[in-house]
C-alpha cells in the first residue's frame, strides 16, 4: 500500500512537471511570435515611411545613418575583435533585410529595377534617372551591397552587335551610379545581349520591354 | 587509321590516283545523345540543272544507309543537279561491261552513276562507284573505297563531293560540317552536324546562352562565346578529345572570335578597356594586343582569306556599317553605304566578296557585296536573317532564320537562285557555322 501511495505521488509529481513545461514551451511560443509580428510591423512601417519620404529626407536620413555608422565604427574600434565581430554581424543582418524589403516593396523606388532604352541607343532616357538616383541611395545607404547591371537588346540583328550594345547599356547605368558617388568596385556591368529576351512576342511592345538594363542586388534578392 | 581511295580510271590525268580520307575526324567526341533530325527543303531552283542518273548499287539493300540514295540526295537538295529518272531497265548495271549504252541513250540520260558495296571476310565494306559518260560511252571517273559499315554515309558524301567536282568543276562540301546553337527552354546546345544536318551531335550543353562559334581553319577546334560563368567568355574547344580551355576571360564582355587563315591568332571583342573594341590573341592565349582604337563599338572581325584585311562592324559613324583595316591595325575605310544597319561581314572563300546582314525597311536580311563595289545585292527576304556563313567552296550561304516563329537554318545559293530550309523536330536553331574543306579530300 506504501509503496502504491508512493507510485501515485510519483506520477502526479510528474504529470505536474509535464503540465507546467507544456504551458512555458506555450509562453515562449506566444513571446516569440509577439516578438515577430512586432519585428515584422516595425518594417513595415519603416518601409512605409521610408517610402513617403521624399529624396531630400532621405538624403539627410542618409547622413544621418552615415554618422550613426561612422560612430558605431569608432566605438568599436576601441573593442577588441571578437567584440568587433559580435557587433558587425547583426548590422550586417540588418542592412539586407532593409535592402530585401525596399526592394521588395512597390512603393518603394528602388521595386523599379529596369532603365529601357529606345532603338539602338544605350543613352539613359530622363524619364529613368529618378530611378537610377533611387538605386544610387540604396547602395550609398548600404555600403555592403553590391549591384549587378544586366544589360539587354531585342532579337533584331547582329548577335554580336548586339552583346556590345547591351554592354553600352549596362555602362550606361554603371557610369550614371559612379556619378552619384557609388564606387565602382561595387558595380558589375554585363551584357546578356539578345540571349535573354524577357518578352517573346516579335512586337514592338516586346522588342521595347527587351531593351533593357536591369539593376540586380547579388545576395539580396 | 587512314583509308585508300584507289582510283579505277583517273579521267584526264586531272584527278589524283590515290586518295586518302581521315576517318578519325569523322568521329565525334560527344558523347552519344538524341539527335535533331534536320532535312532539308530546297525552295527555289537553278534553272540549269545538270541532269544525272543514280542508279541503285549492288547489294547496297543489305545496309542500313543506301549509298545511291544518300549521294542523289546529296547532289539534288544542292539545287545544282536534277535526278534523270530513266524508268524501269531491269536489273541495274553494276560493271560498266553490263551497260547498255543504247538503252541509257533512248532513255535520255547523259551521266549515269553504277557502283556496288561488297562485304569482305574481314567485316569492312568495299563500296565502288563510276561515273559513265553516256555520250561517250565512257567512264568519266571512279574510285573505290574500303571502310566500315559505320563509314557508310560519309563515304556516300565523299562520292557526291566527286561527283560535284567532276560535273561543276568546284569542289564539293558534303563532306564538311557544319555547327550551330540549339535553344531550347533552359538549354542551351552546341551542335555539331554533316553538313546535310545528318550525324548531329551536341559538344557542349548548359543553361546559360552559346553564341558566336567559330570553326579553326584546320577543322579540329570550334571556338565560341558561352555565358556559363554569368558573363560572356570565349573558350576554344578541341573536337578530338572535348578538351577546352578559356581563351579570353577579362573584365567585361569577351566575345566575337574570329581565327587568322593559318589558325595562329584570333580576333576577339572585349570590352575591358571600356566600349567593345578589337584585339587580336595568339590561339593558345599567350599574347594579346589591341587592333582599333575607336570610342565606338568596334566587333565581328572577319580575316581575308589571304590574312592581310580584316572586315568588321563599327558604329564609328553614328550607325554599323561595315569596315576594312589592315589585319595589323591601322586605318579602317567604311565599305557599306546602303541603309543604316549592316553588320556581320564574312569573306567568300575567294576573297573577292563578302555577305553581311542589311536591314531593309524593317527587315534584316542577307547581303553580298563586291569589294571594290559600293552596292550591295540582297539574298534573302527573311524577316530577320542573320549569321551569315560561306560554305567553304563559296556556292552557299548558310544563315539562320525564321520560320513558323521558330528559329531555323536556311541557305541560299551565292547568286540566290536556290534556297534551302533546314527543318528539325524541335528547338530554335541559330548562330551557324560552316567549317572547313576536309583537308585529306
Amino acid at each position: 500500500m506504501k509503496k502504491l501511495i508512493l507510485l501515485m505521488l510519483a506520477s502526479l509529481l510528474v504529470t505536474g512537471c509535464a503540465t507546467q513545461d507544456v504551458s512555458e514551451q506555450d509562453k515562449a511560443a506566444v513571446e516569440q511570435r509577439d516578438l515577430l509580428e512586432a519585428q515584422r510591423k516595425a518594417e513595415e512601417e519603416e518601409a512605409r515611411r521610408r517610402a513617403q519620404l521624399s529624396r531630400e529626407q532621405e538624403e539627410v536620413n542618409r547622413r544621418l545613418d552615415e554618422e550613426r555608422r561612422r560612430a558605431a565604427e569608432e566605438a568599436a574600434k576601441a573593442r577588441s575583435d571578437a567584440e568587433i565581430k559580435a557587433l558587425q554581424n547583426p548590422s550586417v543582418n540588418a542592412s539586407s533585410l532593409d535592402i530585401r524589403s525596399q526592394l521588395k516593396d512597390p512603393n518603394s523606388a528602388v521595386s523599379k529595377r529596369s532603365v529601357y532604352y529606345d532603338f539602338d541607343r544605350y543613352d539613359i532616357r530622363e524619364d529613368f534617372t529618378p530611378l537610377v538616383e533611387a538605386h544610387a541611395n540604396l547602395l550609398l545607404q548600404n555600403a555592403s551591397a553590391k549591384a549587378r547591371i544586366e544589360g539587354n537588346c531585342d532579337e533584331r540583328g547582329s548577335t554580336e552587335y548586339n552583346l556590345a550594345l547591351g554592354q553600352r547599356r549596362a555602362d550606361s547605368v554603371k557610369r550614371a551610379l559612379m556619378v552619384l558617388g557609388v564606387p565602382a568596385s561595387r558595380i558589375e556591368a554585363v551584357s546578356y545581349g539578345e540571349e535573354k529576351p524577357k518578352a517573346l512576342g516579335q512586337d514592338e511592345d516586346s522588342y521595347a520591354e527587351n531593351r533593357r538594363s536591369d539593376i540586380m542586388y547579388p545576395g539580396n534578392e | 587509321m587512314p583509308i585508300m581511295l584507289n582510283a579505277l580510271h583517273a579521267s584526264a590525268g586531272r584527278r589524283q590516283a590515290l586518295r586518302s580520307l581521315g576517318a578519325g575526324a569523322l568521329a565525334l567526341a560527344a558523347p552519344g545523345f538524341a539527335r535533331a533530325a534536320l532535312t532539308i527543303e530546297i525552295i527555289g531552283g537553278n534553272s540549269n540543272q545538270i541532269p544525272i542518273t543514280i542508279l541503285p548499287f549492288g547489294n547496297e539493300e543489305r545496309q542500313k544507309d543506301k549509298v545511291s540514295e544518300i549521294v542523289q540526295a546529296d547532289l539534288v537538295r544542292s539545287g545544282w543537279f536534277r535526278s534523270h529518272d530513266v524508268g524501269n531497265i531491269g536489273k541495274p548495271p553494276v560493271e560498266p561491261s553490263d551497260v547498255d549504252w543504247r538503252q541509257f541513250g533512248t532513255r535520255g540520260a547523259t551521266n549515269i552513276v553504277i557502283g556496288n558495296v561488297v562485304e569482305r571476310s574481314d567485316g569492312k565494306l568495299a563500296v565502288r562507284f563510276r561515273l559513265m559518260d553516256v555520250s561517250k560511252q565512257s567512264q568519266r571517273t571512279g574510285f573505290s573505297y574500303t571502310v566500315g559499315v559505320e563509314q557508310l554515309r560519309a563515304t556516300a558524301h565523299k562520292i557526291a563531293d566527286v561527283l560535284y567536282e567532276e560535273l561543276t568543276g568546284e569542289a564539293g562540301v558534303f563532306s564538311t560540317r557544319i555547327c550551330y546553337v540549339v535553344k531550347a527552354p533552359e538549354r542551351f546546345e552546341l551542335q555539331v552536324a554533316d553538313a546535310d544536318g545528318g550525324n548531329a551531335d551536341f559538344i557542349l550543353a548548359h543553361r546559360e546562352p552559346i553564341i558566336s562559334p567559330a570553326w579553326s581553319p584546320d577543322g579540329t577546334r570550334i571556338a565560341y562565346v558561352s555565358f556559363e560563368r554569368r558573363k560572356p567568355i570565349v573558350f576554344v574547344h578541341s573536337l578530338a578529345d572535348g578538351s577546352r580551355q578559356v581563351l579570353a576571360n577579362f573584365e567585361g564582355a569577351n566575345s566575337s572570335p574570329a581565327w587568322s587563315p593559318d589558325g595562329s591568332r584570333l580576333a576577339i571583342t572585349l570590352t575591358r578597356d571600356g566600349v567593345a573594341q578589337i584585339y587580336v590573341m595568339a590561339a593558345d592565349g599567350s599574347s594579346i594586343s589591341r587592333l582599333t582604337n575607336s570610342q565606338s563599338i568596334d566587333t565581328e572581325a572577319a580575316w581575308s582569306p589571304d590574312g592581310r584585311t580584316i572586315l568588321f562592324t563599327s558604329d564609328r559613324g553614328g550607325s554599323p556599317q561595315i569596315y576594312r583595316m589592315p589585319s595589323g591595325g591601322g586605318n579602317a575605310e567604311r565599305v557599306t553605304f546602303e541603309g543604316n544597319y549592316n553588320v556581320t561581314p564574312r569573306w567568300s572563300p575567294d576573297g573577292r566578296s563578302f555577305c553581311f546582314i542589311q536591314r531593309n525597311s524593317g527587315r534584316y536580311n542577307v547581303a553580298v557585296q563586291e569589294l571594290g563595289s559600293r552596292e550591295a545585292v540582297l539574298l534573302t527576304d527573311g524577316r530577320n536573317d542573320s549569321s551569315p556563313t560561306f560554305a567553304p567552296n563559296g556556292r552557299m550561304i548558310l544563315y539562320a532564320s525564321e520560320h513558323n516563329k521558330r528559329g531555323v537554318l536556311a541557305a541560299v545559293s551565292r547568286d540566290g537562285r536556290i534556297k534551302q530550309r533546314f527543318s528539325d523536330t524541335g528547338g530554335n536553331i541559330r548562330e551557324p557555322a560552316w567549317g572547313p574543306l576536309s583537308k585529306s579530300r
